[in-house]
């Protein structure tokens, strides 16, 4: 491991270094004050550092600190973060069912008002989301959607579809239908094909897909926050809560850390999927 | 056993007409090759065979039963695409057993056919290996493989050595007519190569812009091709505008030539007569009176190893004459060229 750090630096010269700095420094460094902010008891302008940090005054404090409140069932962060990866999880999979075939038949097939739907396709990303939600409230208020769980996601798919529409089409372009019709002709039924061939040849893209709305979907705050109606809380309106008083305190910075967990765990596992299973095996030929 | 037959087969892609009234019977067993120039709809013909385009009009008859209504997947055939089509994500052995796989087989018969078939196609040292990592020839024999191993009724093959070196071409070709005759299989296959059709085929269909331009047995379709483009395609050089003098006898820009008779040619008719240039007789010496004899002179010669072609130039006119290359002349030569009246073909023209 050392020895592969030496040989690495070794190569670099100062200024490639210092780009590569920079480029962390740009990634990692907004992170930075909230970990610190996280861990602190009181951090006072000019202080570089917290003069006071959590662990000293934990004994004495009378209210519960930042990660003790975090920890703890009043602050509802577990209650936030099962229901913002749950909301993710089912957002995702319907998303894939419903963009799958949407994105094959726009890959392969040429059909009237084909160039028109994907003009529309983009419209949702152009119209304002609050705009969106406060319609899609109305609407759901009277069909009794607003405050659930299915309210919720289905707000979620209006921006994750067309994301994931154009990616599924992108790699449906790629992927010939020769390998679809060599299946049927030696005796694969249309789910076998789906299972064994389509999806498996689609992988890193449906893998990319996925992931990307699965992101959005932790991450939507105005539309989650509009329909959940306070019922149903996920992580940016839990988020939210805490900091609209205008200020980031301790604990809010503990639930920005928290709020981020989701993802860098997804990201971890699937770019460990994408490479052993995908590229590993001589992909693309 | 299968026998194929298409009953007047049309092929219309919107206002394009692919596939014009395709008359085709094979036999069971036999080996026929579609031959054709790119585009000619070739590909089609296997597309609607296998189920994977219907026709527009007319029928596909398996065995007499017409197979219009039948899924892909219930009709039993094998095809080798143009470009192969191995799953990337399986190595040899998952491409090659999907087949039975998917069909259900139990996992011992899976096995036992894998080993056998692998073993036919000479496979089992690469069974491990993805499909990136093969050559040409060896992704070719995955593909012939993966085919076989679901026992298909009929095999189709769209161009299985358009992408493969010469010597392997030679040797695939080799490998697939006794693998086909070995198994008897009902097998047609596609290909622009006339070289390629002649030497597997029982029998050749010639098509041409969406129709059947001929189908008979590869020595017929050389000897005796039945349009001027079916001649051309099979690479016949010499081909002369005549007319017909008498039952035997035709007349050309090269001379008066003896022929045997046709007999959809009349007196009088105009003609393209066909010399094929190894059919030619060239010496050099006294000019003997008897059959069509012509006077030349060489102006060129291309040496092709085995034969040399001759250009010839005779009563204003070029001819390409083929010889073996045992015995080389030179250009500048005098020479005399007769043809046997057996090998001269009238077109109509
Ligand atoms: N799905 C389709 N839609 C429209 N036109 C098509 C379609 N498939 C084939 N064609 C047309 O039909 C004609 C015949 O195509 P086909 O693929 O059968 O040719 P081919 O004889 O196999 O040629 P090649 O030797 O180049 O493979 C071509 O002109 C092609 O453009
Ligand atoms: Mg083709």
């Amino acid at each position: 491991m050392s020895g592969g750090n030496d040989t690495l630096s070794m190569r670099l010269s100062p200024f490639q270094k210092i780009y590569l700095l920079l480029v962390a420094g740009f990634i990692v460094g907004p992170f930075l004050p909230v970990i610190i902010q996280s861990l602190a008891f009181r951090w006072a302008w000019p202080e570089l550092l917290p003069g006071t940090w959590w662990l000293e005054q934990r004994e004495k404090s009378m209210l519960p600190l930042a990660w003790d409140y975090v920890l703890s069932p009043y602050s509802r962060v577990w209650e936030a973060t099962v229901n913002t990866v749950f909301i993710g999880l089912v957002v995702t999979a319907i998303c894939l069912a419903i963009c799958l075939p949407v994105a094959r038949l726009l890959a392969r097939e040429s059909f009237a008002g084909k160039s028109a739907f994907e003009f529309f396709l983009s419209l949702p990303l152009i119209v304002p989301e609050a705009a969106i939600g406060i319609a899609l409230l109305m609407i759901f208020i009277r069909m009794g959607l607003a405050g659930t769980y299915a309210g919720i996601i289905i707000a979620h798919l209006i921006p994750t579809i067309p994301y994931m529409v154009r990616m599924l089409t992108a790699v449906y372009q790629g992927l010939g239908r020769d390998f679809e019709e060599q299946a049927m002709i030696l005796g694969a039924r249309p789910l076998q094909i789906l299972w064994r061939v389509t999806l498996p040849m689609l992988l890193p893209g449906v893998v990319a897909g996925a992931l990307f709305t699965f992101l959005v979907s932790t991450n939507i705050f105005l539309l989650t926050f509009f329909l959940g109606q306070g019922q149903v809380i996920t992580l940016p309106t839990l988020l939210f809560s805490k900091i609209s008083g205008g200020n980031l305190d301790t604990t809010a910075a503990g639930i920005t850390l928290i709020v981020t967990l989701p993802g860098i765990i997804l990201l971890i596992i699937s770019e460990r999927f994408i490479k052993e299973e995908a590229f590993g095996k001589g992909f693309g030929s | 056993m299968t026998q194929v037959r298409l009953n007047s087969v049309r092929k219309q892609f919107g206002n394009f007409v692919a596939i014009e009234n395709l008359d085709l019977d094979i036999s069971s067993g036999e080996l026929v090759a579609l031959l054709g120039p790119s585009g000619c709809g070739k590909t089609t013909t296997l597309r609607m065979i296998s189920g994977l385009e219907r026709p527009s009009n007319g029928a596909i008859l398996f065995n007499g039963k017409d197979v219009s209504e039948q899924a892909v997947q219930d009709r039993n055939v094998g095809m080798v695409f143009q470009r192969y089509a191995l799953f990337p994500h399986m190595t040899v052995e998952k491409n090659v057993a999907f087949g039975p796989s998917v069909r259900g087989e139990s996992k011992a018969e899976i096995a036992r056919r894998l080993d056998e078939i692998l073993e036919v196609v000479q496979l089992t040292p690469f069974r491990t290996r993805f499909p990136a990592q093969l050559s040409g020839g060896q992704m070719q024999r995955v593909a012939v493989a993966r085919t076989l191993i679901t026992k298909p009724s009929i095999l189709m093959m769209d161009e299985p050595l358009a992408n493969l070196d010469t010597k392997l071409r030679v040797e695939m070709r080799r490998f697939i007519r006794d693998l086909q005759q070995r198994l008897g299989i009902t097998t047609i296959f596609v290909t622009h190569d006339q070289i390629e059709a002649m030497e597997l085929a029982d029998r050749v269909a010639v098509i041409f812009d969406g129709h059947l331009a001929q189908y008979d047995t590869p020595e017929r379709i050389y000897r005796y091709p039945r349009s001027l483009d079916v001649a051309d395609f099979m690479g016949a050089t010499n081909i002369y505008p005549g007319k017909v003098l008498s039952r035997n006898r035709v007349s050309t820009a090269l001379g008066e030539i003896d022929c045997l008779h046709q007999d959809d040619r009349s007196v009088g008719e105009s003609v393209q007569v066909l010399l094929r240039a190894e059919a030619l007789d060239m010496s050099t010496g006294p000019f003997t009176s008897e059959g069509s004899g012509m006077r030349g002179r060489i102006k060129a010669r291309d040496f092709f190893g085995a034969s040399v072609t001759y250009r010839v130039a005779c009563n204003d006119q070029e001819i390409d004459v083929t010889e073996n290359a045992r015995r080389m002349r030179d250009v500048g030569d005098d020479v005399h060229l007769q043809i046997a009246p057996e090998q001269v073909w009238l077109l109509s023209g």
